[in-house]
């Protein structure tokens, strides 16, 4: 997924841009209002943009209205101001989110996750698009039936489940603990063998040890093989 | 002021007396000068061959009885020899002794009684006046008229009575004068102290309006709103600063959280040690947004308004309810609808650090009690925990920036949480006090009032 990180200061850029790269996502860095606004036009595509709100040139908030009018990416904005005022402001200027610099990095990425879900069911519910094709794999969501090559492939549901999630978004990076929230419905603790259990078999299951990742210290993600 | 009024009184008093007795007295003297003139000419009257028919004794008798019937003066013509010419009434005769022989010894020295004793209001003794009755140089005999001094007495104190007057009217114009002049000076004064007392209690926007007073007063009231000014300005700077400090802090600690992040991807994942370091960094991120909260609530405009406290609470109670539920404590509150007057944003930012506080120092599967109840004039929310309580000593120092209990290092947070509550709440007119809850525990009591102060 295409993220559009518009950040004054560049070491926090670098930061975030290095962690976010490690979770699987294609970073681009914009400095300014401006840049970020003629980043995203022409070329489009972003997913999800994370938006500070100290900019050089101009109000953050105001380059969130201006966004908001061109695109209907996700903006999430990510600043030093934490008080009410200024998140309700932004959130009624058209921001899905909004992150409270210093954050935790789980959170981020959680939201991240979330708005760009939101979107993608959207997209979804739009195009009445209910199957995921992934190589020879197809993941019928409405009947829950996965087929590798035509065949069909019994999973228990939370192997479904966990498919399912990885399936949304190829290439990017699910951290484990969201995984776990996600199909577990639980938090962290002591789940984590049953994540690798049911990682690895999904994958014998399908029989493709390369579909799901392992990204160490972070998680899976799914790589779309070639067809 | 009346010592002085006495001062001018007495003298003053002294002088309406002896130029009222001088009055007389010159009109006594006219009086036996008239008569000695008139005795001048009743010739052998003093000698042993007198005779009665003297024409011109007989008008001296008579001058001398109406003279007594007019104006109530005995006077007498008596000779040398004490023998007594014409006297009116017919009882006047020469004593042996006193003022009357007195004056009579002195005028038959043809000394005239010009300066007689000063009669006072208070004495009844009489006003004796002599004159000599002079022929070819001798003195042949002696006039005396002896006054009463009914009348000089009475004019005399009249006259006192009108310069006590006078003086009383004189005292009630200067106290007068005096109090409104007290009043125009004291005025700024008061008005200085009134604002002084609002700069202290937090009113840091007060200031004196320079009005009236005396113009030192008006320089001390410019200076002192210069003061209030300045005070204003260094706590605005040093807000300013605290809000600045923490807002510029937070990328490079973004920055460096996440690096933290990247090292710890690069680690195996059980590794103690980033794991701490993250731990550090966050709290390192809490005290920061803490002091920033700090900052921010010391710069809180309250909008007062009627709110229903109880529903607030049960709000912010539910809001906490995960956090307690999580680490298996058990939050209850009885909150009934109660009304204050508070700002519902701040109160609540103010309740947040209490039951945060609470929730955090009360061990599993102990209860946190939150109670609403109002009491007279202020409304009171009281937050219980089950938790280790503090010391007398340290109840003393609850809610001091920074300050956290030397036996609960270990518990995370800031020290900060009840300051920013008592900085929120100062703001609103609330209050917050500590003490112990029975049998273990913290007992966190925040008040407001029911209605707006005057």
């Amino acid at each position: 997924m295409r993220l559009l990180l518009v950040e004054d200061d560049n070491h926090v850029a670098a930061a975030l841009s290095a962690v976010l790269k490690r979770h699987g996502f294609d970073v681009t860095h914009a400095r300014s209002g401006e840049e970020a606004l003629q980043a995203l036009v022409p070329e489009g595509g972003f997913g999800v943009v994370l938006l500070d709100l100290g900019l050089p040139d101009q109000d953050g908030y105001e380059v969130c209205g201006k966004i908001r009018k061109r695109t209907s990416t996700p903006v999430i904005m990510v600043t030093a101001r934490s008080d009410v005022r200024s998140r309700i402001h932004g959130l009624n200027l058209g921001a899905d989110d909004y992150v409270v610099k210093p954050y935790d990095t789980g959170e981020l990425l959680a939201r991240i996750h979330a708005v760009s879900r939101r979107t993608a069911h959207e997209d979804a519910e739009a195009g009445g698009d209910s199957a995921l094709r992934l190589g020879p794999v197809l993941i019928e969501l409405p009947t829950r039936q996965v087929s590798v090559d035509g065949s069909v492939v019994q999973l228990t549901r939370k192997e479904f489940d966990l498919l399912a999630l990885l399936a949304q978004r190829p290439g990017v990076v699910f951290r484990r603990e969201q995984i776990i929230s996600e199909v577990w419905r639980t938090s962290w603790e002591g789940t984590g063998r049953t994540l690798e259990v049911h990682v690895s078999s999904l994958r014998a299951k399908l029989r493709m040890p390369a579909l799901i990742e392992t990204v160490r210290g972070v998680g899976y993600r799914l790589v779309a093989p070639a067809s | 002021m009346a010592s002085v009024l006495l001062a001018l009184g007495i003298p003053l008093a002294v002088s309406v007396a002896a130029a009222q007795q001088q009055k007389v007295v010159v009109d006594r003297i006219d009086d036996t000068a008239r008569f000695a003139a008139l005795a001048q000419f009743v010739t052998d009257a003093c000698s042993s061959t007198a005779t009665s028919t003297d024409e011109r004794l007989s008008i001296l008798s008579s001058e001398l009885t109406s003279y007594y019937g007019v104006y109530g003066i005995r006077a007498g013509v008596f000779c040398r020899t004490d023998i007594p010419m014409a006297v009116a009434p017919s009882t006047f005769f020469l004593p042996s002794s006193g003022e009357v022989r007195g004056a009579f010894d002195e005028a038959k020295l043809s000394r005239r009684s010009h300066d007689p004793k000063q009669v006072w209001p208070w004495q009844r003794n009489r006003l004796v006046v002599a004159s000599p009755v002079i022929r070819d140089g001798d003195v042949v005999a002696v006039v005396v008229t002896d006054s009463p001094t009914g009348p000089l007495r009475s004019r005399i104190l009249h006259g006192w009575l009108v310069m006590g007057l006078g003086e009383i009217a004189a005292m009630l114009v200067a106290v007068g004068a005096a109090l409104r002049l007290t009043g125009w000076v004291l005025r700024p004064v008061r008005v200085l102290d009134s604002t002084a007392h609002a700069i202290a209690s937090g009113r840091l926007k007060s200031r004196v309006a320079a009005a009236g007073g005396p113009p030192e007063l008006r320089r001390l009231s410019q200076a002192f709103n210069e003061m209030a000014d300045n005070v204003e300005d260094v706590l605005e700077q040093q807000r300013a600063f605290v809000a600045d400090a923490s807002h510029q802090l937070r990328n490079p600690l973004s920055a460096l959280l996440l690096r933290i992040e990247l090292l710890a991807l690069e680690l195996p994942e059980d590794n103690e040690e980033i794991a701490s370091v993250r731990t550090e960094g966050k709290r390192l991120a809490e005290v920061l947004d803490d002091l920033l909260d700090l900052a921010l609530a010391e710069h809180t405009e309250a909008d007062l308004r009627v709110t229903d406290i109880g529903a607030l609470t049960a709000e912010r109670v539910a809001a906490w309810t995960p956090t307690a539920v999580a680490k298996g404590v058990r939050l209850e509150a009885d909150c009934p609808p109660t009304t204050a007057w508070a700002d519902p944003v701040t109160l609540s930012s103010a309740l947040d650090a209490v039951i945060d506080n609470a929730v955090k120092f009360t061990p599993k599967d102990q209860c946190v009690r939150v109670t609403v109840a109002a009491d007279g004039a202020t409304s009171r929310v009281v937050v219980s925990d089950h938790g280790p309580g503090l010391t007398d000593e340290e109840l003393a120092r609850v809610g001091d920036r920074f300050w956290r209990s030397g036996r609960h290092q270990n518990i995370k947070g800031s020290g900060l949480g009840l300051s920013i509550s008592r900085t929120l709440l100062a703001a609103v007119g609330g209050t917050i006090s500590y003490g112990h809850h029975e049998p273990h525990g913290l007992t966190v009591t925040v008040s407001v009032p029911r209605s707006p102060s005057a």
